[in-house]
């Protein structure tokens, strides 16, 4: 019944003379170190990426934690009695008047500074700073080496060459340098936290970047890692837009590629055109802390608001970086879970270039508060632009859903969470794109928990579902669905449990980056708190369920979920050359109603009945 | 094309509808809002709430009955249906434009209310520096008066103690507009009163300004107590009722961002002209002056006076000993104070951060910066003292020289 003549290869067949999976060890161990540091392998680069990825995920999670733990309790400096050390009784003076000192409670992060440093803890000073070190670990972290690479550099990575029927990106060897220069960019952050941390915030916000710390390299080598990760993306952006105009497979036309690739494509663009602005203005943001050239410090002559343009103009662009991508991996997850033809491909894959171009004209969204000017009046407009195509796509996946056949699987339960975490993160946004209530709402608690749901509830929870949806195509192995499930629900209780507190507390006035507050907001912090150690859990039952599956998972069909875009033709885990023959595009990536999914076996898993006007 | 906005936005006008009263306010606001702008601003938010829930059930109602009714079932095939329809596709881009075009304009139409002040308006400049604001009156005065809320006094605001040291309160009329010129010391920073519904970013190198009618205190409103816990009474023997909102710093400036705080306390109008008159400086001895300065300025955010460790060096007997510093020991004299406060940076105290504001002889002129020295000679056992039974007179010798 298949149109693809590829086909006969299926995974029960015989292709050991094919020299076997990419995954298969070369020879010894140090031979296979050396074969996986030096592949040139697209499948093996998004592989070190993914695990790159979930390393630093791993410690700005850390960093999450750290900062929730604080916000449990305020932090307060009271007035009590001393006490002799000598003999514990309380003090008093010669008068008989007790000796009264100030304590500071509430601080566990000072408690434990005081500690190491082996001082008596004296001042809200010490732990304020490992706060805000804290946060802005968090914050450079999560944007700069996950949120950014997660789902283009491994996903994308692994995939593009596959979904496209090529044997690799357009520049393999540009590929393993651009994940060598991600690595260099992270161990710079990395030397950054271990040297002191930073405490900027992940903004670098001038002219406290460029004062802060002066005596120290802190700065400037976290500055230079978010320059130096920049070139990692230009790289693999450009890779990705040359590998998608040159290397499609015989016969798949622009409308015949996959939707991850059309907003994989969107993303490249963003990646190389906005990269450079942000690269150039960290840079003199180093020369001005180094040299004290004047280009942002009115002290020496510059302007802060200049830098919040410039940083903008690359960070909004680059929102739709981490968000596109997502977008794409929902626009499969859906059709193939759904073995239904995703309603309005064109309006999607439009809709996602769309999003690119106005995302280049909106920046000037995060400075309504800066000097109250009257082009935020447009910038205002231009936001509210930007929802449309975003609001377009919910609605095509959830007509998507109509009339489908929803296989209630771990990544389809990943893709409902995002269309409900999506919309609420969307809704939400509505008030600070309109001026008059961003004027209370920006920098508080409401912004925070805003992006979250965009970032981590589309983003993250995207990665995470399509890290599901095509583990047993990366690994060749299956995994637990029931604890995977338990897993996701987990994680989708504590984010939200988490992060829905926060609206409220923003709205009823906390500010960011604060580590203390007035009382009333202290029973929102510790709900907020409990959902992220729910998050934790829910994350390390994915990453149990992940090593069994490792270790002791069911071998995986070639096209487990009955999907039709061609990195379902290839075995799983793919050949070393991906394809046993170059592929050739006869049906469309949705076409469910008149195409029989390759290497299709009711024994792995139960596909509808084709229709009978099928043929 | 701005008036033509300008009209189309007053016909979308927040009528106020009464944001407070309706249900789920309260969830997302503790107190109505303390200006009439405020409250417009949360009709909006209302109204984009209202307008959010009903999209948002729109839509997962749609997507949960699909997954119930379309889930799979072994052997069923899909009901399958088109993937595309014009005139739907169409319909659900421009319906959403609508809402959009709402928001934007009820949004401009409040941006405009609290970004345009009225030109009568009471004008008073505010400074912000690491981590604290002085505010100074129309008659040059600044407020002197800090708390630590819940140790101190008891305010309305709750009894929340905030970090470390006592936060300021700024006492302003109420029912009257008010504007304030507002710039930095140092880094940015962004003047936040929640209960007025806007902030505005503070920056080293400009002016913002930033605008409020904040509504009186009525007899609800609580009585202002000494620090004895007796009710203060006006000139005409009433007691004093206040309003107190909290201010936040919004813009992350460093170690105690999250403890730059102040109160606005809005006070009727004659008792706010009787305190800004008694904390002019006018008819002071130079040792009062200084001590107002040290209050009213900010120097207790990190200088103590009473020998306690601080942010900075406490000034207790700083005036006449020696002081270790990067260009190595250095007399505190009268010179070194003053060069200490107009360029800071010149000499460092060892053990303590280069992180104190530079104060232009605008800020603190010279009688101010002359009351200041009298203030820690006051202070100091090492100060000249010629005649210690008479300590008043001292000062005052002292300060001539």
């Amino acid at each position: 019944m298949t149109t693809l003549d590829s086909s006969k290869a299926g995974h029960h067949g015989d292709h050991g003379h094919h020299g076997g999976s990419y995954l298969t060890p070369k020879g010894g161990w140090l031979t296979t170190v050396i074969d996986w540091a030096t592949t040139v392998d697209h499948k093996k680069i998004g592989v070190m990426y993914l695990v790159a990825v979930l390393f630093m995920f791993f410690l700005g999670g850390v960093a999450a934690l750290v900062v929730r733990t604080e916000l449990m309790t305020p932090v307060r400096t009271v007035e009590v009695q001393a006490t002799d050390p000598a003999t514990g009784k309380a003090m008093v003076d010669a008068d008989g008047k007790p000796v009264m000192k100030s304590e500071i409670r509430g601080q566990w992060l000072g408690e434990m500074k005081a500690k190491i440093d082996g001082q008596e803890l004296t001042s809200i000073d010490g732990g304020n700073n490992w706060y805000n070190r804290a946060f802005t670990l968090h914050g450079a972290i999560m944007v700069f080496m996950v949120i950014i690479p997660s789902i283009p550099a491994s996903l994308g990575n692994f995939l593009i060459p596959l979904m496209l029927g090529a044997k690799d990106v357009a520049f393999p060897r540009l590929n393993l340098l651009s994940w060598y220069v991600y690595v260099t960019g992270s161990i710079f952050a990395v030397c950054s936290i271990v040297i002191g941390g930073v405490d900027t915030g992940w903004t670098f916000y001038t002219p406290y970047s460029t004062t802060t710390d002066a005596e120290y390299a802190n700065v400037v080598l976290m500055v230079l890692g978010a320059f130096i990760l920049g070139f990692s993306s230009i790289l693999t952006g450009l890779n990705f837009v040359v590998t998608v105009h040159k290397l499609r497979a015989p016969g798949m036309g622009w409308f015949d590629m996959p939707l991850f690739i059309w907003a994989m494509y969107s993303t490249s663009i963003i990646q190389v055109l906005a990269t450079p602005v942000i690269g150039i203005t960290l840079l003199l943001l180093i020369f001005e802390r180094m040299f004290k050239i004047g280009i942002f410090d009115p002290a020496l002559g510059g302007d802060p608001v200049l830098y919040q343009h410039f940083f903008w103009f690359y960070s909004h662009p680059v929102v739709y970086v981490m968000i596109l991508p997502a977008f794409g991996v929902i626009s499969e997850i859906i059709p193939v879970h759904g073995h239904k033809k995703i309603f309005g491909y064109r309006a999607v894959a439009f809709a996602s270039l769309g999003v690119a171009l106005v995302s280049f004209l909106v920046w000037g969204h995060h400075m309504f508060a800066s000097s109250g000017e009257l082009a935020a009046t447009v910038f205002s407009a231009l936001t509210f632009l930007v929802a449309i195509p975003t609001a377009v796509k919910v609605f095509n996946w959830i007509a998507t859903l109509y009339k489908s056949s929803i296989a209630l699987t771990t990544p389809m339960w990943y893709a409902l969470m995002f269309l409900f975490l999506f919309s609420i993160g969307g809704l939400t946004g509505l008030p600070l794109g309109t001026l008059a209530t961003d004027l209370h709402l920006h920098d508080s608690y409401y912004v925070v928990a805003h992006f979250h749901y965009v970032m981590m509830g589309g983003t993250i929870i995207t990665f995470v579902g399509g890290l599901h949806h095509w583990w047993p195509k990366m690994f060749g192995r299956m995994y637990n669905q029931f604890w995977a499930n338990i897993g996701a629900f987990t994680v989708f209780i504590g984010f939200n449990v988490t992060f829905f507190t926060q609206f409220f507390l923003g709205t009823q006035g906390m500010p960011r980056r604060y580590a203390s507050y007035i009382d009333d907001y202290q029973i929102y912090h510790q709900i907020s708190t409990v959902g992220s150690y729910l998050l934790l859990v829910g994350f390390l039952i994915h990453l149990f369920v992940f090593l069994h599956s490792l270790v002791a998972g069911r071998k995986a069909p070639a096209n487990p979920w009955g999907g039709l875009t061609l990195e379902w033709e290839a075995t799983s885990p793919p050949d070393e050359h991906n394809f046993h023959h170059e592929p050739m595009v006869k049906h469309g990536p949705y076409d469910f109603e008149t195409t029989v999914p390759p290497h299709w076996d009711p024994k792995d898993y139960p596909l509808p009945a084709l229709p009978k006007h099928a043929h | 094309m701005i008036e033509i906005l300008g009209k189309l936005s007053m016909t979308l006008a927040p009528t106020t509808l009464a944001a407070e009263s309706q249900p789920t306010y309260s969830w997302w606001f503790r107190n109505y809002g303390a200006t009439e702008n405020a409250t417009h601003s949360d009709a909006i938010f209302m109204n984009i709430w209202w307008i959010s829930i009903g999209w948002f059930v729109f839509l997962m109602a749609l997507m949960v009955y699909f997954v119930i009714r379309y889930r799979r079932r072994p052997g069923v095939p899909a009901p399958y249906s088109p993937s595309h329809n014009t005139t739907l596709e169409i319909a659900w881009t421009i319906f959403p434009c609508l809402f959009l075009v709402y928001m934007f304009l009820a949004g401009f139409h409040g941006y405009i209310e609290k970004m345009v002040a009225p030109g009568d308006s009471i004008e008073m400049n505010l400074t912000a520096k690491k981590w604290d604001w002085t505010i100074t009156y129309p008659n040059g005065a600044s407020s002197p008066e800090r708390t630590v809320v819940g140790a101190a006094a008891k305010t309305q605001i709750g009894d929340a103690t905030p970090g470390a040291r006592p936060i300021p309160i700024f006492y302003v009329p109420g029912d009257t507009p008010i504007k304030f010129n507002m710039v930095s010391q140092d880094v940015m920073h962004s003047f936040w009163v929640p209960d007025f519904r806007v902030k505005m970013d503070i920056f080293p190198n400009r002016y913002t300004t930033y605008w409020f009618e904040a509504k009186g205190p009525d007899e609800k409103s609580m009585t202002l107590k000494d620090s004895t816990g007796k009710d203060v009474l006006t000139a005409q023997g009433q007691k004093v009722h206040y309003n107190d909102h909290y201010i936040f710093c919004a813009e992350y400036c460093g170690d105690q961002h999250s403890e730059m705080w102040g109160i606005i306390r809005v006070v009727p109008r004659a008792f706010y002209a009787s305190k800004i008159e008694e904390w002019n400086i006018e008819g002071k001895t130079p040792e009062e002056i200084g001590k107002l300065v040290y209050q009213s300025q900010g120097c207790s955010a990190c200088h103590t006076v009473d020998g306690a460790k601080g942010a900075a060096p406490t000034w207790k007997d700083l005036f006449g000993n020696t002081v270790p510093t990067n260009v190595g020991p250095v007399l505190a004299d009268e010179n070194y104070i003053r060069e200490a406060i107009y360029t800071p940076a010149a000499k460092i105290h060892e053990g303590y951060p280069s992180n104190m504001p530079v104060f232009t002889t605008a800020q603190i002129d010279e009688r101010r910066m002359q009351g200041l020295i009298a203030y820690m000679k006051s202070i100091s056992s090492k100060a000249p003292k010629s005649d210690a039974a008479a300590p008043a007179a001292d000062t005052k010798d002292a300060s001539k020289k």
